[in-house]
């Protein structure tokens, strides 16, 4: 054995002499600490206010109210704003040109020869 | 129960799961601040601490990036290096009461003496004692980094990458600061050799 491995081995003896106390009273005191609510994702929060894991029947208004809610809101949306399309002008406007079209046709020669 | 189903259970509030956690990894925890900071009071309370993190973090924890032992001694080694930065250097009289170890020769049933005797026979128990002293105050003035890396790796039994991930280093940074601690160690007793051989003569 050489000289710088009886070195090493003596350092890590050395080394594997130090000890650390015995922190008796540690397990109580951090197995009794109080501890705090946990702050979940708000996320997580949300997923399991919607779909709870207990009394799901009792409960079941909340997925279906969610899935109500694009309905709801489409309808909101679709009074405030018309998106381009303006049905009752056009509605007019189209039903008179075509009667102003009708009143040009002459049906003596088409429809009653 | 895995590691993995312990934390799901913990993270559903299960103070069973969070029991069982605490009495699996407690000992290494408090073993490791321990070798960090050097004193009783702060490594109770840095433990204390890193399992409070556990409860309310633990949806953070991710299985597939590190085992929950190398989790925790993240959160602990980061904790004891907030800990000395705020606090300054470590008191580490009240860890090793060298006047017990003195008059009773081992330093077994008191905090951080010498457990059994001298294996090798080729020294005296005096010499082994001095050499003891010589280590703990050689280890008392490591830097941060090389303390860690040789609690780390020396103590706890991790490999160089898992103390390079507990450190937040490159694996070869840790690799660095264990060669230098043990050299800085080794040094240190060498020099002060032939100074004790001197006064006993």
């Amino acid at each position: 054995m050489t000289i710088q491995e009886q070195e090493n081995e003596q350092l890590d003896r050395l080394l594997n002499q130090i000890e650390v106390p015995d922190f008796s009273g540690l397990e109580s005191r951090v197995l009794n600490q109080s501890l705090p609510e946990r702050q979940m994702p708000a996320l997580d929060r949300f997923l399991d206010w919607l779909l709870p894991r207990e009394n799901f029947g009792k409960n079941i208004w909340r997925p279906a109210t969610a899935a109500c809610l694009p309905l709801v809101f489409g309808i909101v949306v679709g009074n405030y704003f018309s998106f381009g399309f303006n049905l009752e002008s056009d509605g007019f406007s189209y039903w008179e040109d075509e009667l102003t079209m009708l009143s040009l046709n002459d049906y003596s020669e088409t429809t009653f020869q | 129960m895995t590691d993995e189903e312990l934390m799901v259970a913990v993270c559903e509030g299960d103070r069973s799961a969070y029991r069982t956690i605490v009495n699996q990894h407690l000992g290494s925890i408090s073993h490791y601040a321990f070798r960090i900071l050097g004193n009783s009071k702060d490594t109770e309370d840095i433990s204390q601490e890193v399992f409070l993190r556990l409860w309310t973090n633990a949806h953070k924890w991710q299985g597939e990036k590190a085992k929950l032992s190398t989790w925790l001694h993240r959160i602990a080694h980061n904790l004891c290096i907030d800990h000395i930065r705020k606090h300054g250097r470590v008191d580490t009289k009240s860890s090793f009461d060298e006047d017990h170890f003195e008059n009773n020769g081992t330093g077994s049933d008191i905090e951080g003496g010498v457990e059994g005797g001298v294996e090798g026979g080729f020294e005296s128990k005096s010499e082994e004692n001095e050499k003891f002293h010589l280590l703990k105050q050689a280890m008392d003035q490591l830097p941060e980094s090389q303390r860690s890396a040789l609690a780390l790796c020396h103590y706890q039994g991790f490999s160089n990458k898992g103390a390079a991930a507990i450190m937040n280093i490159s694996v070869s940074a840790v690799e660095s600061a264990l060669a230098r601690a043990k050299r800085s160690l080794k040094e240190r007793l060498l020099t002060a050799a032939p100074e004790n051989s001197d006064r006993q003569d």
